[in-house]
Formats: C-alpha cells, sequence, structure tokens
C-alpha cells in the first residue's frame, strides 16, 4: 500500500472532528449506509445517528476496542458492511495512521 | 459449547483466550466477532491451551534435569560442575536468557524450588571452583617444572 489516494491523504492530514464514516478511504456511500444501519442494530446511541451520517469517530472506537489490530478489524468491517478485503484494507490502513499521527 | 450465545462476557474472554486468539473487551459491538472467531477455532479442533500449570510443569522439568546431570558421568564430574554451576547462577540472577525460553504465562518470578533444595550454598561453590582452579595450576606448574615444557610439543 506505497500509493496513497487524496481521501486518504485528507483524513490522516488532520484530526477527524465529525467528519461522517464516508471520509474514511475505502467507505464509499453504500458502505456508509450498511454500517450506519448496523450501528443502529446494535444499539449504539440513536440520536446523531437517526438524521446524519454514522460519524468516522464511532468506527474509530471501534478500530480502538479491537485494539488497533489490523486482521479483527478488517474482518470487522467485512462482516458488518459487505466490505471486500480492499475496501477493509483501506480503511484500517487509514485508521492505523491516524492513530500513529493523532492518537 | 455450541450455545456461545448464553455465555458471559467473561467466559467468552477466557475463551479466546485459551484458543490463543488475541481479543479486546468484549462487549455488544464485539462480541459478534468474537463468538464467530471461536466458532471457528473449535471447528478447526485447535487444541486449546491450557492453563500456566503446564509451562510451570516444563520449567520444575527442566529443572530437575539440570540437577540429575553431574550425578550420572562420574569421569566428567569435574565438568559437569562447570556446566551445574553457571546454571544454578542463571536461575538466582539473571532474569533474561534462561527464564525467557520458558516464561509465556507464568508469572514474572516463577516459584520454582531453587531456596529450599539448595544443598550447598552458592560462595562454598566459588570457593570450591577456585580450589580446583588452583590446584589444577598447582599440578601444571609442577609438570613444567619437571618436564621443561619438551612433554608438551
Amino acid at each position: 500500500m506505497s500509493t496513497s489516494t487524496q481521501k486518504h491523504r485528507d483524513f490522516v492530514g488532520e484530526p477527524m472532528g465529525d467528519k461522517p464514516v464516508t471520509s474514511l478511504s475505502g467507505i464509499g456511500g453504500i458502505l456508509g449506509e450498511k454500517l450506519r444501519h448496523q450501528s443502529l442494530r446494535q444499539g449504539e446511541t440513536p440520536g446523531p445517528f437517526l438524521t446524519r451520517d454514522l460519524l468516522a469517530y464511532v468506527v474509530l472506537g471501534q478500530f480502538l476496542l479491537l485494539k488497533k489490530d489490523p486482521e479483527m478489524f478488517t474482518e470487522w468491517l467485512r462482516d458488518t458492511s459487505g466490505a471486500n478485503s480492499r475496501q477493509a484494507g483501506l480503511c484500517s490502513q487509514c485508521l492505523r495512521e491516524w492513530c500513529d499521527a493523532f492518537l | 459449547m455450541s450455545s456461545l450465545r448464553s455465555k458471559s462476557a467473561q467466559d467468552i474472554s477466557d475463551l479466546l483466550d485459551e484458543y490463543g486468539i488475541k481479543h479486546g473487551p468484549v462487549v455488544d459491538s464485539t462480541r459478534g466477532l468474537y463468538e464467530r472467531k471461536l466458532k471457528e477455532a473449535m471447528a478447526k479442533g485447535k487444541v486449546s491451551k491450557a492453563s500456566p500449570d503446564k509451562t510451570f510443569y516444563r520449567e520444575e522439568e527442566e529443572v530437575t534435569y539440570v540437577y540429575r546431570t553431574p550425578v550420572s558421568n562420574p569421569v566428567h564430574a569435574m565438568h559437569s560442575w562447570l556446566i551445574y554451576f553457571p546454571f544454578r547462577s542463571d536461575m538466582y540472577d539473571t532474569p533474561s536468557t534462561y527464564r525467557d525460553s520458558y516464561k509465556k504465562s507464568t508469572p514474572m518470578k516463577s516459584p520454582e524450588a531453587p531456596k529450599s533444595s539448595r544443598l550447598i550454598p552458592l560462595w562454598v561453590q566459588f570457593v570450591f571452583f577456585l580450589a580446583v582452579v588452583l590446584f589444577l595450576y598447582l599440578i601444571f606448574s609442577s609438570m613444567e617444572a619437571n618436564e621443561s615444557l619438551k612433554g608438551i610439543e
């Protein structure tokens, strides 16, 4: 994964704040929607997620819960959103670099 | 075995440890994933690691082996003492090489039987070793005086 996309660089370059989950590398509109549904199903705090997009930091939370293990996280992402290996790998790498820079 | 759903979070966590699966806390959002991983591990028939007692047993086994070595070879008794000696000092002093190879899940200070089974105190061993060295040196020097280096070449 030597070449990073603009989306990746945009995310990793600054604190994520309230960026939507779709700003994560590898996560597009469809995957973002699936993740949002999943988070609602799992009974996470419904407040901000009913009307808006799922926020990226919620996925960060999941990444941290899995102790930043890239394998576990990619498996979880694939299970939850139906992402393929490439997309999950991109997202995992994106979050890992963000954590290295800001956590 | 089949009803992972009904197990408590702690049980799931313990099972994950048994199967050697690195994991974080078992909460709502991670539980499903961990249950699936456990099912996979169980289906593969992976032998679940036993408790740390196994590692502890190996350490004990190694300890007994070390103790028995000098007794079995009377011809190399001197040599065995020299082997035996550094092992014992490693056991009590340096925690790095000897302990690291056996220390997986055992606690830091492994509670072997060292102090109670030490027949000869360490300082006595030092003195004995120095006495042996001195003895050998005396023999060598007396040999040198008699043969004047001709026999050696």
